[in-house]
């Protein structure tokens, strides 16, 4: 049984910048070197995005204040940036709630058999190559368009089809393509944070468990396993969130930047469309920021719901 | 497809099974057999995750039918000849063996063959030493100045300037004259054409002809003259034509051609020839027998002011050389023979490239060398022997001779090649992969002392052919001592060897040298190998032949349940395919032998052969392997390029004593750990990015930045073109920096974000097309025709190309922004045999085209156009300027998609994919190979491809100018090629000095000169296809190919770049991705398009105050006007 601790008071002598620096300043100076580079790479693009935000610029002139007539157009005048945001939340509302499956349930099913260094290396093996080596290899090989494209051939000398399907071009199969391939490459992070959290969970409660009735592995994992790695559970949703509105380097990569019809578009691509294509980096500042307001405030909603109560 | 059945449904199995053991009911009482379940779960699990892996990772190259696309990864650079193009004569199918092997079909009214036109050299050679024939002894005197006929014949100087005509509006039409200036060669001619003589101001060598021998005949005549110091000797000094002829022999044998030749000024490249003894080519190699120019540095090695090596220039060496006719590509032992028999013959040489002189032609009997150990006796018995204490250390890189431009020196960062580059760029070694291809010879010369028997030793590098040997000849004085120096083998390493001249037990062989200089010769041959080389460019065509000939059963898509008997109605095909399996077995045993193991790359031999022992072995398979013909045979040809490659690298040899062992090649591991470290600290001191010299500004003599994105090659021939060109010219120093290609330009591009940050620079070059106009809009780049001189500068290039450069698209303030530095272009290309095969005729115009394709597609072949996600401005372009529309209208401010014009051009577009089917995605390189597309549109980078890339291809097709629209009496053939541009930045401070050097640089005479060297140093796959018309016209092309380019020309035409404009692209494929892919009416995807161009258009017009004539359209809103 834990003896309660307690924590020894340290006194203040003095009040004062000095005081508080003797105090403090030896973990402030510690963490010097993280804070310049978040500060200088973090946060200053942020702070720098959102004074961008109320210019007019073009990148090759200086920019000239308008205030909020960015965000007005966008919010008002702009369709394309409405079918970006219903395909960004329909990729974070797949491949967010699948991905996370699909990490939890194969790290599961690591975690059930012996080797399993070999298995969660082999399975986090896609995660680590970057998007244009993915896309490359999906975009030539795999989804080709022509009958030579591994899944076209496949599909016709099954029978299934006559004619190969185009499916980097065709706007209704751009986006389950992109989802797969974006799964596919979903476990990363998260997985391993799984792969940890499971082993984490203490054995005695599993045991505890079937005395108490527990009939199968489905309720053992949503009665005990799951409620054990609410913290996990939490963290992963967050990054998974966050991941899902930034996505779209593998969007590029297969459909291109625009995409035909902006079918696969999301909100990060229509930002670059605007900066580099359209020349406007003030409008495209715009979308950042609102996109950096949305992705905070979901993952403080996350926050809320996911927090333990201890 | 029975393993793909069992396989889908494994995993289909492997899913449900946890998901049943998930929901398994567990109770405590029944604990065993919860145990057993749990170890039952447990292997399931094991297998559905290794199952998962091999899914995902390893499997699926094998669900994959041999797909083209893998057959694609590894294209050999680098032609088996110095310039791709066919002999002007005839075909060289270079297939098949003895004439019983060539294959003929007629089955359904398509022909099929495949097999030469002559035989092998090597199976003549072999028929002939078999009948018996032995070596001539006596020589026979040609007399070179009475030649009996000739033909053809033309003195031709370099064409002349094209005379353009500009037009204010977007369209154009020039005329350019593609034929060079030429005078046929008449009888009684006197004096060559004072062009010709302009044309090239080295031939202060040449006098002017004295007198035209057969002045008597009527028929047309070459001249003589004085060439190089001689007197009286035939000058044939244009690229075409032909001699013939007679002598008398006496003698039966096989005699050696000698011939007495002076490498006439011409395009550089090595003189190539035919020849024929009595009217018909002895053997294949007949058709190229090349006399080689001579190279020589023209300088010392100099050191820019980074301390970095540059390259010395080189320039021929001209003087009279006697050699013996051989074959251009390195593949034979001993100089070409020629059988005799007694009575009187012609000799017939008929021109491919190059002018020559010729003083003498002469049957020699054939050299013969002695055994080592005949010639070893033969020393001994003269009481010379092996010296002691003579070491003599020689450079490789102090090569005095080669014959072909590109060999030269090279840089090794290995810590024992000496002089040691710590962090430089030092040209201690030669050759390496720029002296592989065969023929390809190397002098250098030393001195001994002392007259004796020495040993030979290499510092050497292979590791170029994998696992295999490669060979040198080794001359001493240009001649062969005794026969073991033939073709000596190298073997493969990956490390730094000394390879002695030994023998397999490491016995030296042992050279005499007399005291005094020598000049070592060491030839580049392919060896033992070319019998492999030759069996399988048999097999290469048979696979192909042969699937032809099955899909004529078959059709292109074979029912696989079908029995179709194959072997039954086609008696000949088990036995042609037993005779590829025994040749295939010959070669990879014959490649293990040579090499003492099998070598890694031989594995591609065995998987064909693999392939057809299976198709022996099931015969009903047959049919549904059909399509894996051609990629087997794609497989086998670019093996073969690679492996005619024979890539050394050589520090230094030694000539020394016998009993010499030189010191040790490698460096062992510690020093290398030193020198390794060494050149790390050294990383942080040397500046890697800017290339050759840097210069720092200082008062009067201003430094220009350029920014190019090529390669780093490209940037090294260019700097050295500046610092010996441009500089002491001007006295403008140029700081030349390199960057990827493709960052110059684009989205997020290196230069907007330079000029955003202020750092860009003075001039850049290799920028894509549509920058320049984008740029200017804002501000960033400089009017280049407020320019003094522009007009004339704009003159050599294609009007229709600057149109993209311009803006406002027109009025008074109308400026352009850029000139081109390259230029792609947009042919139609024909396999000419499928299409013979097939009797069709390539295809003008569209009509043409659409009674093609069902031809075409009845015989399951199709016709190539690519869509907009394969050509940068779409294929839409040439549809729209075919019908007489335009993109935009004059003042460059509305979209013109709404007329009827373009709509006729839209409908005709996607009529393409709707009505006839061509394919939407497609690799057309390797279609075109395969013969699946005979007939397809593509770009000059595909050009490049088949030339370079394809040998099995050679003389089988054909690059033409694009279908076209008949309008009148002409053919409409308007299409449009992308290219990268040169521009100016307004920011400069030496505006002037910048435009002189764009001047300079864009110039014929130096893009001419650049890609000469580009093309010497990288092949032809590095063309440069230069915006210059008359600099690309003097590179050297094929005639065929210059003349369609030429035509093509003409009618070059391109998408302006307006406000907004990148919203026609995008909107043009969108429209095209709705009709084709979606079924959506065209009409009304174009006129959806157009709305939605329009509204961009003017969003970017209020944007900068451009008055736009008055529209009905909704308000637009611009952020810039603060959204009015």
């Amino acid at each position: 049984m834990a003896r309660a601790v307690s924590t020894p008071r340290v006194t203040m002598r003095g009040t004062g910048l000095v005081a508080f620096w003797r105090r403090w300043g030896i973990y402030y100076l510690m963490m010097t070197p993280w804070l310049a580079i978040f500060a200088t790479f973090t946060v200053l693009p942020v702070l720098a995005a959102a004074g961008l935000s109320l210019t007019y610029f073009n990148l090759l002139e200086p920019p000239r204040f308008i205030g909020l007539t960015n965000y007005r157009l966008l919010f008002v005048d702009d369709d394309i940036f409405y079918v970006t945001v219903r395909n960004t939340l329909y990729f974070a509302f797949i491949t967010g709630p699948l991905g996370f499956f699909l990490s939890f349930f194969f790290a599961w099913l690591i975690h059930q058999v012996r080797g399993r260094a070999f298995f969660s290396i082999a399975l986090y093996t896609p995660a680590m190559t970057s998007a244009i080596v993915l896309a490359t290899f999906f975009k030539q090989n795999l989804f080709t368009g022509d009958q030579y494209g591994i899944l076209n051939h496949l599909l016709i000398s099954l029978g299934i089809i006559q004619q190969p399907i185009i499916w980097l071009q065709d706007q209704r199969t751009m986006m389950p393509v992109v989802i797969i391939v974006t799964l596919w490459a979903s476990m990363n992070t998260g997985f391993l944070i799984w792969l940890a959290a499971l082993g984490s969970v203490p054995q005695d409660l599993y045991e505890a468990g079937k005395i108490d009735g527990v009939r199968s592995r489905l309720q053992e994992m949503w009665y005990i396993t799951l409620p054990s790695l609410k913290p996990q559970i939490l963290l992963t949703s967050v990054l998974s969130i966050v991941a899902a509105f930034g996505q779209f380097q593998i969007q590029q990569q297969l459909a291109g930047l625009p995409s035909p019809l902006y079918a696969v578009d999301t909100i990060v691509m229509h930002m670059l469309d605007y900066a580099f294509i359209r020349f406007e980096m003030g409008y495209a500042s715009a979308i950042a920021v609102v996109l950096f307001l949305v992705s905070f405030g979901c993952s403080r909603l996350l926050f809320r719901i996911f927090a333990s109560d201890e | 497809m029975l393993i793909v059945r069992t396989v889908s449904a494994a995993l289909l199995l492997s899913l449900v099974v946890p998901l049943i053991v998930l929901f398994q009911r567990h109770h405590q009482s029944r604990r065993r057999i919860w145990r057993d379940l749990q170890g039952f779960w447990r292997s399931f699990a094991h297998g559905f995750l290794l199952f998962w892996l091999l899914v995902t990772t390893a499997l699926v190259p094998a669900f994959s039918p041999a797909s083209p696309a893998f057959a694609q990864t590894s294209v050999g650079i680098g032609s088996a000849t110095p310039t791709p193009s066919p002999p002007a004569k005839s075909t060289t199918a270079a297939t098949g063996t003895q004439a019983k092997n060539t294959g003929t079909a007629t089955e359904a009214g398509l022909s099929l063959t495949y097999g030469p036109e002559e035989p092998y050299y090597s199976d003549v050679l072999a028929q002939w030493k078999k009948d018996g024939y032995k070596n001539a002894t006596q020589t026979i005197n040609i007399p070179t100045l009475k030649y009996a006929e000739s033909s053809g014949g033309s003195y031709c100087s370099s064409p002349s300037k094209a005379e353009l005509s500009v037009e204010q509006a977007t369209g154009n039409v020039l005329s350019l004259s593609a034929e060079q200036q030429c005078v046929p060669a008449q009888p009684g001619i006197t004096n060559l054409p004072v062009s010709l003589l302009q044309a090239n101001p080295e031939f202060g060598n040449v006098t002017m002809c004295t007198r035209d021998i057969n002045a008597t005949s009527a028929k047309q005549g070459y001249c003589v003259a004085t060439v190089g110091g001689r007197p009286n000797v035939l000058l044939w000094n244009n690229e075409d034509g032909s001699l013939t002829w007679t002598f008398n022999v006496q003698q039966a044998g096989l005699y050696n051609l000698q011939v007495t030749y002076y490498p006439v000024p011409g395009k550089g490249a090595s003189i190539g020839r035919e020849v024929l003894i009595d009217g018909k080519y002895p053997y294949l190699e007949a058709h190229r027998i090349a006399f080689s120019r001579v190279w020589v540095n023209a300088g010392p090695v100099t050191v820019d002011n980074q301390g970095n090596d540059i390259q010395p220039p080189i320039k021929e060496k001209r003087y009279w050389r006697t050699v013996r006719a051989n074959d251009s590509l390195g593949m034979t032992r001993n100089p070409l023979e020629f059988y005799l028999s007694p009575g009187q013959h012609t000799l017939t040489m008929n021109a491919i490239r190059e002018p020559i002189a010729i003083a003498s032609l002469a049957f020699v009997p054939p050299l013969t060398q002695p055994a080592y150990a005949q010639a070893l006796a033969k020393w001994k018995a003269e009481g010379l022997k092996p010296v002691n204490n003579v070491t003599l250390d020689i450079q490789a890189e102090d090569a005095i001779a080669r014959n072909d431009p590109t060999v030269r020196d090279a840089s090794s960062s290995d810590p024992y090649s000496e002089p040691y580059s710590f962090g430089h760029y030092r040209l201690n070694t030669f050759g390496g992969y720029q002296w592989r291809k065969g023929g390809q010879w190397v002098e250098w010369r030393f001195a001994v002392p002392k007259n004796g028997l020495y040993k030979l030793v290499f510092r050497v590098n292979q590791a170029g052919l994998g696992h295999m040997r490669v060979y040198r000849d080794i001359q001493i004085d240009g001649k062969f001592q005794y026969r073991e120096l033939k073709e000596f083998p190298i073997k493969y390493s990956l490390f730094w060897e000394n390879v002695c001249v030994c023998n397999a037990q490491g016995q030296p062989y042992l050279i005499h040298l007399t005291k005094g200089v020598h000049v070592l010769k060491m030839t580049d041959r392919v060896g033992p190998i070319r019998q492999t080389v030759q069996d399988l460019q048999t097999v290469v065509a048979e696979l192909g032949y042969w699937q032809r000939r099955i899909e004529l059963l078959t059709g292109p898509n074979p029912d696989p349940n079908f029995e179709y008997d194959l072997d039954q109605k086609m008696p000949d095909m088990l036995p042609a395919f037993r005779q590829m399996v025994a040749k295939l077995n010959a070669n990879i045993q014959l490649l293990t032998r040579l090499n003492n193991h099998m070598p890694d790359t031989v594995y591609s031999l065995v998987t064909v052969r693999n392939f057809i022992q299976r198709m022996i072995n099931r015969p009903g398979t047959i049919a549904t392997n059909v399509t894996s013909f051609d990629s087997h045979s794609q497989q086998l040809a670019t093996w073969l390029l690679n492996v005619q490659q024979e890539p050394v690298w050589m520090d230094r040899f030694y000539v020394a004593s016998p009993s010499f062992t030189p010191p040790p090649a490698e460096a062992p591991l510690w020093e290398q750990i030193i020198f390794t470290v060494h050149n790390f600290f050294g990383s942080f001191i040397f500046n890697y990015t800017g290339i050759g010299s840097i210069y720092k500004p200082t008062p009067g003599h201003p430094v220009l930045d350029v920014w190019t994105a090529w390669g780093q090659q490209w940037a090294l021939i260019l700097k050295e073109m500046i610092e010996t060109n441009f500089t002491p010219k001007t006295g403008i120093y140029v700081n030349l920096h390199v960057f990827p290609p493709g960052t110059l330009g684009g989205a997020s591009s290196v230069l907007l974000l330079a000029l955003t940050s202020g750092a860009a620079p003075d001039v850049a070059t290799g920028v894509d097309p549509q920058t320049p106009v984008e740029f200017a809009i804002r501000g960033a780049t400089y009017p280049l025709d407020t320019l003094p001189g522009f007009k004339e500068m704009a003159q050599q290039f294609l009007p229709g190309a600057l149109v993209q450069f311009k803006y406002p698209a027109s009025g008074p303030n109308s400026h352009i922004y850029a000139l081109p530095e390259t230029q792609s272009f947009n042919m139609l290309f024909v396999r000419t045999d499928i299409l013979k095969a097939l009797h069709l005729q390539p295809p003008r115009t569209w009509e043409d085209v659409y009674n093609m394709i069902p031809t075409l597609q009845e015989n399951g072949m199709e016709f190539y156009y690519p869509t907009s996600a394969d050509i940068q401005t779409g294929g839409f372009g040439p549809f729209l300027f075919q019908h007489n529309g335009s993109f935009y209208t004059p003042d460059g401010l509305r979209s013109a998609l709404d007329t009827p014009q373009a709509l006729a051009a839209f409908r005709q577009w996607t009529g393409l994919y709707t009505n006839y089917n061509v394919p939407v995605q497609a690799n057309f390189f390797n279609r075109f190979r395969t013969g699946e597309m005979p007939v397809g549109v593509a770009d000059y980078n595909t050009y490049i491809a088949l030339s370079v890339a394809a040998p099995e291809l050679i003389g089988r097709w054909r690059m033409l100018p694009m279908p076209g629209t008949p309008r009148g009496n002409l053919n409409d053939r308007s299409a449009g090629g992308s290219g990268q541009t040169v521009l100016m930045f307004q920011k400069t401070q030496h505006k002037l000095e910048a435009w002189k050097y764009i001047q300079w640089w864009l110039s014929a005479p130096t893009q001419e000169e650049y890609a000469t060297q580009i093309e010497a140093l990288l092949g032809v796959s590095a063309r440069w296809n230069t915006s210059n018309i008359d600099a690309l016209r003097s590179l050297p092309w094929p005639q065929q190919d210059i003349q369609a380019i030429m035509r093509q020309w003409q009618w070059f035409r391109e998408q302006p770049v307006v406000l907004g404009g990148y919203y026609t692209t995008r909107w043009l494929a969108n429209a095209w991705n709705e009709v084709v892919l979606s079924g959506k009416n065209p009409r009304d995807a174009l006129e959806q398009a157009v709305l939605h161009i329009n509204h961009e258009m003017e969003r970017k017009q209020l944007e900068f105050n451009v008055k736009a004539p008055a529209q009905s359209q909704p308000v637009v809103q611009s952020p810039a006007r603060g959204g009015e």
